[in-house]
Parts: C-alpha cells; structure tokens; sequence
C-alpha cells in the first residue's frame, strides 16, 4: 500500500495513495499508523483526498488507529470524497473524528 | 546421490564408457542393449535419467521414447536423446515426442554430465513442486470445507421458525457471499407482547467475524444472558432492557481492541399490542418504514458503531405503527453489492424498489428486492453477505384479542 508522509512542524500528515482503503489493505495501513504513534506522533492528519471507498475493515483500520493515540493526541481527517463523507456521515464517525476540508485548515485548528 | 540413469544402447563400447563415466560421478547405472529390454525393464529398475539412442535393432530410439512417454508411472523420467544423427530434424523429432534433451555423437564427457545433471535438477525441482502443489490444494482443500462447515454452524444460528406472533408477518432472506461473513440477525419473543429483533454486520470477512458474530447472538439472547432482559423482583418478575441500553452494553463488552473488529446493529423492540417500536440504531444503514401511503421513514437514530468505548452517546427514538406498516432492515451487502461493471447497487435503487412495492407483502416484497438484485448483478458473486428482513404490522386491535383469549386458556 502507497502512503504518503510528511511532516509539517509537528504534524504528520499521512496521505494514502490508494483509492481503496479495504480489507486488502486494512492490516498494512493500521501497521503504518501504529508505527507512526509509536514512533511519538501525536498530532495527525489523514488525508483521504485519493480515497472513494472505505469498506469496514478499512474503517476499522482508522478507527483502530485512533484508539492506538490512546487519548494523547489527535487524528483529523481532511479532504473527504463525497463517497467515504457518506460513510462518516452513515457510521456517525464525523462524531468521532474532526473533519476538516483542506490539509490547511486541519494544520491550523492543530 | 543416488540417482539412478539408464542407459540405452546397442554398442558395448559406449555403454561401457558411459556406465564408467556416470559412476564415477556418483550415479548409479543400469544398462538395456535395445529397446525392446528397455521397456521390459524400465519399470522394475524405475530410473531417475534415461539415456536414450536412437538407432538401434528393433525398436527405435523414437520410438522408445514415445512408449516410456505412454507409461503412467514413466512418464515424467526425463529422456536425453544420444544419438549420431545430428540433423536438426532429427533433433526437433525428438525434442517433439518427449525428450528433454538431445546430444551428438561423438560427445564429450563434459557436456553429457552437465546436461545429465541439468534434467535431473529439473526432475527434482518439478518433483518438489508436484508434491508442494498438491499439499497445498490439499490443504486448501480442509480450509475451504472448513470454512462451509463455520458458514453452515453460522447460519444454524439464523431462526429457524419466526416466533408466531399473529399482528406481525416476518420474512427474511439470506444470500452468503463466496467467503463465510460477519452477518446475523435475531427475532425473538421478549414476552407476550413485545418482540426483539436485531440485525448485525460485523466489520471485515471470514472467521473472525462469524466468531463475533456467534458471541454477540449469544450475549443478546433474551433466555441466556441479562443484556437484553433481566430478572428484577416483583411482578412480572422481568424487565425488558431499552435499545439504547442494550447498545450501550454491547459497546462496553466488545470494544474495538478486544477482537480487532467492531460491528453496527440496530435493535427493535416492537410492542405488538399498541404498535409502539423503539429502537436504536448503531451506524447500521436505517431500516425503513413503508408507510401505506408509500411513504418512507428511515430508523437512523442511535449513535456510532459498537465498539468505541463511550465515545458517543447513543440515543433512541419511539415510532408507532400503523397496520399495514412494513419495516425493511437489510445490511450494507445490498447496497455496496457491485456489479461487473464495477457499478454499485445502491441506496436508491433500493428505495425505489420499496416505493413501487409498498403494496406487496412482506415475502412478495423481498423477492421483488431479490430479483432486482439478481438483475442487477448477473451472476456476479456477492462481496459480502446480503441479509433482509421484512416485517408488516398488522394493527393493534387483533392483539388485544388475542390477549384475551390467550388468557382463558
């Protein structure tokens, strides 16, 4: 699975390159952002710009990294497909993540 | 290495010189002067090389080889051709009906020895893969039914018989996708007149999910555990649990981290008498209610998917029924269904369905879904199981009724 990752100040900014985000690569994604915590970032962005579809084990995978910052710290999510907004929107997850529209905005409220 | 070659040749001499020269080389050597004592004998010595000449008394080199290449168990012993004729004819001949290689004669040494050497690792390396392959599909095979048998325990779990409840028509359908999934549903009797049900998705594919799945049907049977009715003192001696508590517990007892997965559910609790429904909905696409009218309404009130450990607070909402409601529950199978075309089923293809088909019983109903569905795809496997329930209120009035005449039994 390709994802991007750069660093802006303390942020890390995590882009998948994929247009899925599925069981095929739910397993590899979850490992990346657990060693990304673990490597001590605190504050993420997932971008999901190149992503229209999430199947529940890909959700499962970014809810699972969000339980892994174990409450010290934060994952926003920016630039959201229609497509996977509708998923937020069906599983409630836009409750649970704060969701922004531009990597811009999601650096700032940081 | 103890490979054993045989060599086929009407010259003594080189036999002779070649028996020398492969012993030499650790092989272990057998010999046939023509070819008619070669296929007699080829089976009994079951050699690992055969060296092959071509012209001979009696049968031919060619001829040698295609007959060893008819013989089940010979078949695959590699054949090198050693042979004077060194037309590229002869060659392509041989290599055609089965040889694996062809020197001239005169040889050198050298060359017969590293291409003797070269079959036999061939042999050796397809031999590995025959026996690995067939391991494999061996056990490919014990996963596969393996894997039916979990499907076949998970759907045991499905009612068998919907409880009779005489103010409500239930039907379902179920179509499992080509791997065993993370779908179950329940209808049950909470007491005389409240029914439950509850329809569940469990995140991802294969065992791990149809294990939950197991789990969770068990923690919400009403007969067993305490999460969907509890003992308390007094008259009745029972408390139905709300949906919103029922979630609530589900979510504290299969957070995410405990098995990696987490599920969406919605829970009904239907009074039967009165047509009161409450329900809660846990990030699983919205039931829907069609309304006689054609109308629809969906159940999307609840909160987020089991599993977050209190993140956000679940809600639950009241409807009444009217007779001649239906209630439509169905998992994301139906919608994320797609097609060859890679197109998906969709949400509104699916409400349009409901609206043309408002009129139809609930069985009717289902197999107008079905239909479109199959439609739809074409065959196409399904990614994911397609579980749906229908359920027609058929008013309060017959219910009371029935209470009474239940009692002076």
């Amino acid at each position: 699975m390709q994802i991007e990752s750069i660093k802006a100040g303390d942020v890390l900014i995590v882009k998948p390159a994929e247009k899925r985000i599925d069981a095929s690569v739910a397993t590899e994604f979850k490992g990346k952002m657990v060693d990304w915590i673990n490597e001590g970032n605190t504050k993420i962005i997932l971008n999901l710009a190149n992503v229209d579809f999430i199947d529940s084990s890909g959700l499962g995978a970014i809810v699972s990294s969000l339980k892994a910052l174990g409450g010290n710290g934060d994952l926003v999510i920016s630039g959201l497909q229609e497509t996977v907004m509708g998923l937020f929107r069906l599983t409630r997850m836009n409750k649970v993540f704060q969701i922004f529209s531009s990597e811009q905005e999601a650096i700032q409220a940081l | 290495m103890n490979e054993k070659i045989l060599i086929v040749d009407d010259s003594e001499d080189i036999r002779i010189l070649l028996r020398r020269m492969l012993k030499t080389a650790g092989y272990e050597v057998a010999e046939a002067a023509d070819g008619v004592k070669a296929l007699n004998d080829v089976i009994a010595l079951s050699p690992d090389l055969v060296l092959l000449d071509i012209v001979m008394p009696g049968i031919s080199g060619f001829e040698v080889c295609k007959r060893l290449k008819n013989m089940d168990a010979i078949a695959d012993v590699p054949v090198i051709f050693l042979s004077a004729k060194s037309d590229a004819a002869d060659k392509i001949r041989g290599l055609e009906i089965g040889g694996s290689d062809y020197i001239t004669k005169p040889f050198d040494k050298g060359e017969v020895l590293a291409r003797v050497l070269n079959q036999l690792k061939i042999r050796r390396l397809t031999k590995e893969l025959i026996r690995t392959n067939i391991d494999l599909t061996d056990k490919q095979k014990r996963l596969d039914d393996d894997l039916k048998a979990a499907a076949g325990i998970q759907q045991s779990l499905f009612p068998r018989k919907m409880p009779d409840v005489k103010n409500l028509a239930i039907a379902w359908r179920f179509m499992p996708s080509y791997m065993i999934g993370g779908d179950i549903f329940n209808v049950f009797r909470l007491d005389e007149s409240h029914v439950g049900l509850y329809m569940i998705d469990v995140s991802g594919h294969g065992v791990p999910s149809a294990l939950i799945t197991v789990s969770v049907s068990q923690t919400l049977n009403p007969d067993s555990g305490n999460v969907t009715k509890r003992k308390v003192a007094g008259s009745p001696g029972y408390e139905i649990i709300s949906p919103r508590e029922v979630l609530e517990t589900l979510d504290r007892e299969y957070p995410i981290e405990r098995f990696d997965k987490y599920f969406t559910i919605v829970y009904l609790i239907i009074d039967t008498g009165t047509g009161d429904l409450i329900y809660s909905n846990a990030a699983h696409p919205a039931p829907v209610i069609i309304r006689s009218d054609g109308s629809i309404t969906a159940l999307d009130k609840g909160g987020t998917i089991i599993g977050m450990g209190d993140m956000v607070p679940f809600e639950e909402e009241r409807v009444i029924l009217q007779k001649g409601d239906k209630i439509v529950l169905y998992t994301d199978g139906i919608v994320e269904y797609r097609n060859n075309e890679g197109e998906y089923f969709g949400e509104d293809r699916l409400h349009e369905i409901l609206n043309g088909s408002c009129k139809a019983g609930t069985e009717a109903l289902l197999d107008d879904i079905l239909r479109s569905v199959n439609d739809f795809g074409k065959g196409t496997e399904f990614q994911d199981d397609i579980t749906l329930i229908a359920i027609e209120y058929g008013g309060a009035t017959i219910y009371q009724e029935d209470r009474y005449a239940d009692r002076e039994h």
